[in-house]
């Protein structure tokens, strides 16, 4: 039994649980008003399919990406003392707290036709991002790379480096030794800022529409399909996509439970 | 000398600067207080830590020297680590963890894993072969341990604190098992510690470093009859004096006379040292031969098995080793005023 000492405060109680009604009413509301019935055909339409497919082609390739590059940037920054490195740490995860809106209009200012860079991607390379669906990667790794970094970054902080002396003492090179020792051992970071990452680029939504557009098929993912159908009146199909993007984050969520939800 | 090595190194409040040998078949056992250096000595020959001037070599291949831009990698220097806490991989079982060595080293997978599977037999942990070393105890822990860093036959084995993280009761067991192994393996020995009795039960040498000088080395013999600091001769359980000689009379710092044989004839700054069985303990004023006789007061009272150690205030602070019997018939307690008696004779004196 709860002495008086242990018995929370009245108005916190209060407070709280209507802080979770705020965010147990809006999932309640959509799972009501589902049409649970036509949930099948209202997906099967093409432009539902594509977009579907299109969302996850590019949140994956997305995810490798952030992958590829996050791991060794993580390392720099946890790893080199170099001057300028807190000014690279805040560059890199300005994304996290910048309106994806300006993130994709300062992508465009830098890869579109006319951009820093993007103009000699398009005349060296012929490249082009904007409106197109690399456009839509390259402005999901934007968004999403920031959180795989933090999270493996801190990771890299919190390892004992001696196990990599002792891997070195056994004659292992330094590739060995981040294979073998590190990488194993922050495994679950890694699992989880991936994880992370791959959740934030399957729901970008404003990087992508300002940076590559709307175009079915090609740059229109789940999240601008759903604003679309929701924009033109056709609520029970935003709401059959929503829930499939519901689904997905549950997934990611119970998948992660003992990284994130442990108590 | 196999090992020779001339080291410094400054590492934040740490100012390393000195020299150790060590040949084959030899256990130099590096003692000292915590924070005297001795693990970045340990480093440094490992070449986890690149030291700023000096010359390691290792039969006479260098390995570390600043002045000729020579450095050997830690992967490729001929040596095997026993670190303290063992920092056994914590993802990979004991088998994966003494194969890894072999593994980096360009050994086949099922070759390295029946040599480790050997290695574990040897040391008798075949049943934990496949145990992750969170689940170890701490002996079988630093089994693995040196299993992991012996399997790579190395030149020069080094071990850092091999002892420390065990507790008492298992310790003396492993500590004569350490011993064996270390016997058995043929190359060099360097075992850092901060304990004593560690050292006497493993060294053939001994090097005392504090503050990152050499105090004192040679044999464990020669250290405890002739200890040259406070630190040493507590190490030791001795009683150590220094002060001004001249023919058989010793001034202390602190202004008192003791009375010596002085045999070797020294005189000036010299030390003097009392092993506490020496010092004999009275109740009333005792009458004999004994030329140094103090009154004091007991400060202190150790208990180890069937001796006692008394710590005595007075004109020269002296620590007493008697047997408990004795100390129960005197009813000596913290507090009892008594007489102490050493014989000139039992006063060794040396030039510091």
């Amino acid at each position: 039994m709860l002495t008086k000492r242990d018995r929370p405060p009245a108005l916190a109680v209060a407070l709280a649980a209507v802080a979770i009604a705020f965010f147990v009413l809006p999932l309640l509301g959509m799972l009501l008003r589902a049409p649970w019935s036509e949930l099948g055909g209202l997906l099967s339409d093409q432009a539902t399919r594509d977009a579907l497919r299109l969302s996850l082609e590019c949140s994956l390739a997305a995810t490798v990406l952030t992958i590829v590059f996050g791991i060794p940037l993580a390392w720099v920054l946890a790893r080199v003392e170099f001057p300028g490195r807190r000014l690279a740490r805040a560059c890199v995860l300005l994304p996290m707290v910048l309106p994806p809106v300006v993130g994709g209009l300062a992508l465009f200012l830098a890869f579109g036709r006319r951009g820093i860079v993007g103009e000699y991607l398009d005349d060296w390379f012929g490249v082009t991002l904007p409106f197109t669906t690399g456009g839509v990667i390259v402005a999901e790794v934007f968004v999403s790379m920031p959180f795989f970094v933090i999270t493996v970054e801190a990771a890299l902080r919190g390892f004992d480096h001696r196990y990599e002396d002792a891997a070195a003492t056994l004659g292992a090179s330094r590739w060995t030794r981040f294979r073998r020792v590190t990488l194993p051992l922050i495994a679950p970071s890694v699992i989880a800022g991936a994880a992370l990452a791959w959740a934030r680029a399957l729901g970008e939504f404003g990087a992508t529409i300002t940076f590559a557009g709307n175009l079915s098929g090609k740059t229109q993912t789940m999240p601008l399909a759903i604003f679309l159908k929701f924009e033109v009146g056709d609520l029970d199909g935003a709401i059959a996509l929503g829930l499939v993007l519901v689904a997905v984050s549950l997934i990611v969520l119970v998948s992660l439970r003992d990284h994130w939800l442990r108590a | 000398m196999t090992l020779q090595a001339a080291i410094q190194v400054s590492l934040g409040e740490l100012n390393l600067d000195v020299e150790i040998t060590a040949a084959d078949g030899e256990t130099v056992v590096v003692l000292g207080p915590n924070g005297a250096g001795k693990t970045t000595l340990l480093r440094a020959i490992a070449g986890l830590v690149a030291i700023d001037d000096g010359r390691i070599t290792l039969d006479d291949v260098v390995l570390d020297e600043p002045a000729t831009n020579t450095w050997m990698p830690t992967e490729t220097r001929p040596i095997g680590v026993v670190f303290q806490d063992y920092l056994l991989f914590p993802h990979l079982s004991a088998l994966e963890n003494v194969a890894f060595g072999l593994r980096a080293h360009g050994v086949a997978r099922s070759v390295a894993r029946e040599r480790a599977r050997e290695r574990l037999a040897h040391v008798g942990l075949s049943e934990q072969a496949e145990a992750r070393p969170g689940t170890l105890s701490g002996g079988q822990a630093q089994r693995v341990a040196l299993a992991r860093a012996l399997v790579l036959e190395p030149r020069l084995l080094l071990l850092d604190e091999p002892l420390a993280a065990l507790d008492a009761t298992t310790r003396v067991e492993v500590r004569r098992e350490l011993r064996r192994e270390l016997d058995a393996f043929g190359g060099v020995r360097i075992v850092v510690t901060h304990d004593p009795i560690d050292a006497l039960a493993l060294a053939t040498r001994v090097v005392i470093i504090e503050h990152g000088r050499v105090q004192q080395a040679g044999t464990l013999d020669e250290i405890r009859t002739r200890p040259r600091s406070r630190f040493i001769a507590d190490l030791v359980g001795v009683n150590l004096y220094r002060g001004a000689l001249t023919g058989d009379r010793l001034r202390t710092a602190d202004d008192a006379e003791i009375v010596v044989a002085n045999d070797d004839e020294v005189s000036g700054d010299v030390f003097a040292v009392i092993h506490p069985e020496a010092v004999t303990v009275h109740i009333e004023a005792p009458v004999g031969s004994s030329r140094n006789v103090w009154k004091g007061t007991i400060r202190d009272i150790d208990g180890q098995g069937r001796r006692a150690r008394l710590h005595i205030d007075g004109p020269v602070p002296i620590t007493a080793e008697i047997t408990q019997a004795a100390r129960s018939a005197l009813s000596l307690e913290v507090g009892s005023s008594v007489w102490v008696s050493v014989k000139a004779t039992e006063i060794a004196t040396y030039a510091t």
